[in-house]
């Protein structure tokens, strides 16, 4: 009785359906994430396959070696791109529809992204056949040097504009999100719910679920108070003026972070390929290579972020919202929001810490921001393990994904404050730590937040559930096989294991086939998943959940 | 005569590393584990989600935690500090009366190192202008010195205890000048700087331990970068 409103929601989602349109994009977004993962995947077990010797093309060792860069520089775009950049954008314009109560401010330009985005991964799945191979942060002046590396001018200069293709297509999504918020009204008011839940609790009432559902209305909102709210700032008021400023559910402020950092981080990329363009065109003209490093970064360390933060603003809702109960203004949910917005921008150079060249303040500006975001990531944490605390929560395969997600992030976090101190990151720099640490934070992070979702999401886009035992193996294995392989790379990275090795000495023979396995699961499960996917989109929807779907 | 300490020199180096990881790593879990538990216990709050975190809200509880957050990477940002290398370098050139100069030359995909003589500490001890003033020492780089994999010791010889400053340049990509911790091939790194074309990258570094060392590319720079090895020797002072 007391959770009626819960139970007669789906997904659990805010009453509002969003358009048509909107949900065959977001589907056409997840399937073809899953699509490159299975791509990209596939090219990471080719890499093992390579390592552990097992192959060796013909004899010549340039073109086995050539094989491992080209897979190497395929999985490391694809997986970014095509698999978590993919399923991030088409997840986010799906909770910015649900969660600010509006359709997007412009559908079209929603399918320009898409198409511009899948254009640029396709492309560089052609020139990774063309055995490009310059690592997924378009290595300056490497890839400028074919020849003698195994691949020609045309594939690089194929590369670039498949860079610019991907560029755009997130440029497109960023705007979208940012014109979504701010133009007209927007679905806000949560903050009342601070006070209502006070007054219930010192009246001692477990009863006060009633009529609670949803608390977010349509709101005009001025310029500055817009900010203030969707940034998270209006947290850190005191109480006082916090009410005064409307609340935007904080799924909005997460995906809003993220679209607006990411927009800024993306001129990073566009100064890089500028630079690369003009260098093509005229050979004499002799970049600062540094600088176009730098830039790379600037866009390189967002567009990691940009995997988590869509999805760590939907975890505040969704935990919560497993514990059946509608969500109220929390203002810990909110507070981390500024200051992931000032250090995702400003923490870049973490990743150039050996360049020695670059100025020293400029390095302990990032050194700083690399603490610096610790802070954030440590309050949420704390805020959505204590709403699982104690709480009758529904542990479904979305609500265990996320508590994986969490773990898997944290674990990534230690590792990359590690990473993030200019000291030890002399010891640690280009070793296979550095590649745990990516796998930890985005296979066993992010994307198991994404993953979480898609379970979640689906119901609620195409009211048919996911069949559960699948959605066990898909979880078990993918957990399984995530936290082995990301975890493996970490300590192997510390034993001394370096990064991008084509050819692997045999003190670490044994570590290989160990991680062939655990390639292998996580494979698998996505697999099992694909499977259950395509097999729940065909059918037709049960009686059953006809009815227990169905929007109110 | 105090070389340049980096985090190992000063006990923070791989294996405490593993350790601050390893602990962090099962403290985090056991929390994750008792807070998944607790929802099965009987002390579960009726009210649910709004109830439990009503509950520890009253007490502050995450206000403290974010002051202890806070607390902590302030704490270990001062702690850090003194390894950070530029720190490290400034502090043993302040005490040295002179340096080791050893200009290292990185191609596809050969190292080449050079004795580039000896010069006064002091004379490096403004550290802000490192990355400009070594040309003027560093005179003739080129082809000519130790290729390969020969041992580079031959012409260049470091000795333990020195202040050494490798000077690197690349002649065309991006490389990573490394030294291993041993003559293997995959060892932990006991310094790595980037060499970027077009500028010198300096590094100073100290021996504490005669033995062979592997030298080698950290930063991917073609097909054949796992072969861009070399090693190099240090005597006993
Ligand atoms: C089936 C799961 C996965 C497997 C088996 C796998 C395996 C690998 C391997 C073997 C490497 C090369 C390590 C090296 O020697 O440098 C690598 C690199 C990398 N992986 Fe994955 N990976 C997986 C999932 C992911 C995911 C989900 C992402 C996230 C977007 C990702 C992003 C990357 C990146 C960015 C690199 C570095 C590429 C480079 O150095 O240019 N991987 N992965
Ligand atoms: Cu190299």
């Amino acid at each position: 009785m007391q959770h009626a409103n819960y139970d007669k929601e789906h997904g659990p989602a805010p009453e509002y359906e969003i358009t048509k349109d909107l949900s065959d994009l977001t589907l056409m977004f997840i399937v073809a994430s899953i699509i490159y993962f299975l791509i990209a995947g596939s090219m990471a077990i080719v890499m093992r396959v390579i390592q552990s010797k097992l192959m060796l093309m013909g004899g010549n060792q340039q073109e086995t070696f050539g094989l491992f860069y080209a897979a190497l520089t395929v999985h490391g775009q694809v997986m970014f791109f095509g698999f978590a950049s993919m399923v991030t954008i088409g997840i986010s314009y799906y909770l910015i529809s649900k969660f600010g109560k509006k359709p997007l401010f412009s559908m079209r330009l929603a399918i320009w992204s898409f198409s511009s985005l899948n254009a640029g991964v396709i492309l560089v799945i052609v020139t990774g056949t063309m055995f490009l191979g310059a690592g997924w942060y378009d290595l300056m002046p490497l890839i400028f040097h074919p020849g003698n590396n195994g691949w020609s001018t045309l594939s690089a200069v194929a590369f670039l504009n498949a860079q610019v293709l991907i560029a755009v297509g997130i440029t497109l999504f960023c705007i979208n999100i940012i014109a979504t918020v701010f133009s007209g009204k927007i679905g806000a008011g949560l903050e009342k719910t601070e006070q209502a839940d006070d007054d219930r609790h010192s009246s001692k009432s477990d009863e006060g679920d009633k009529g609670r559902a949803d608390f977010l209305t349509l709101q005009d909102m001025p310029g500055t108070t817009r900010w203030i709210s969707v940034l998270g700032i209006s947290s850190w008021l005191p109480k006082r003026s916090r009410r005064l400023v409307p609340a935007v559910s904080v799924v909005v402020t997460g995906v809003f972070v993220n679209a607006f950092v990411q927009l800024i981080g993306n001129t990073g990329l566009y100064t890089q390929l500028a630079t690369g363009f003009s260098y093509l065109m005229n050979p004499n003209f002799q970049p600062n290579w540094l600088l176009t490093k730098d830039a790379f970064w600037f866009f390189g360390h967002p567009i990691v972020y940009f995997t988590l933060f869509s999805f760590l603003g939907a975890v505040y809702y969704y935990i919560p919202r497993y514990t059946k109960k509608t969500v109220p203004y929390d203002k810990w949910a909110y507070r981390s929001w500024p200051f992931y917005f000032i250090f995702t921008m400003l923490v870049f150079q973490h990743h150039s810490f050996l360049d020695m060249p670059n100025p020293v303040w400029f390095q302990i500006l990032s050194q700083t921001a690399s603490f610096g975001i610790i802070f954030p990531s440590g309050l949420t944490i704390m805020t959505v393990m204590m709403y699982i605390f104690r709480s009758r929560i529904k542990w479904n395969i979305s609500s265990m994904f996320f508590l994986a997600g969490i773990a898997g992030w944290a674990y990534g976090g230690f590792n990359g404050a590690q990473e993030g101190w200019w000291g030890t990151d002399v010891y640690l720099h280009n070793t296979l730590n550095v590649v745990g640490h990516i796998h930890l934070v985005i296979l066993t992070g992010s994307m198991l937040f994404a993953l979480g979702l898609i379970y979640s999401i689906i119901p609620d886009i195409t009211k048919k559930r996911l069949n559960r035992t699948l959605g066990v193996v898909h979880l078990v294995l993918t957990v399984v096989g995530g936290f082995g392989l990301a975890l493996m790379f970490t300590y192997l990275g510390f034993a001394g294991f370096i990064r991008r090795e084509a050819d692997v000495p045999a003190q670490f023979s044994w570590a290989l086939s160990w991680l062939l396995f655990f390639a292998l699961t996580v494979g698998f499960a996505q697999i099992v998943f694909s499977y259950n996917l395509f097999k729940t989109l065909k059918r037709k929807a049960t009686q059953e959940e006809v009815q227990s779907l169905k929007t109110s | 005569m105090v070389g340049v300490q980096l985090a190992s020199e000063l006990g923070f180096g791989v294996p405490w590393l593993v350790e601050v990881l390893t602990m962090a790593i099962v403290i985090a879990t056991g929390f994750f584990v008792y807070v998944a538990l607790s929802t099965k216990s009987k002390h579960v709050v009726l009210g649910g989600f709004d109830k439990a975190k009503h509950e520890l809200n009253k007490y502050h509880a995450e206000r403290y935690w974010a002051i202890f957050v806070a607390g902590m990477l302030i704490w270990l940002y001062i702690l850090g500090y003194p390894w950070m290398p530029p720190v490290a370098f400034s502090n043993a050139l302040q005490h040295t009366g002179k340096v080791h100069i050893v200009k290292v030359t990185g191609g596809q995909w050969f190292w080449v190192l050079q004795d580039g003589g000896f010069s006064s500490g002091q004379s490096h001890a403004n550290m802000k202008k490192t990355s400009t003033n070594v040309s003027a020492e560093v005179t003739s780089f080129g082809t000519g010195g130790v290729m390969g994999t020969t041992a580079a010791s031959g012409e260049v010889k470091i000795k333990v205890g020195e202040v050494v400053k490798f000077v690197a340049r690349s002649i065309d990509v991006n490389h990573g000048f490394t030294i291993l911790s041993s003559s293997n091939s995959m060892d932990s790194p006991l310094m790595q700087m980037q060499v970027i074309p077009g500028f010198d990258n300096i590094f100073y570094y100290t021996f504490n331990k005669p033995g062979t060392y592997t030298i080698r590319c950290l930063e991917y720079c073609g097909w054949n970068h796992p072969y861009m090895i070399s090693l190099v020797t240090v005597v006993s002072a």
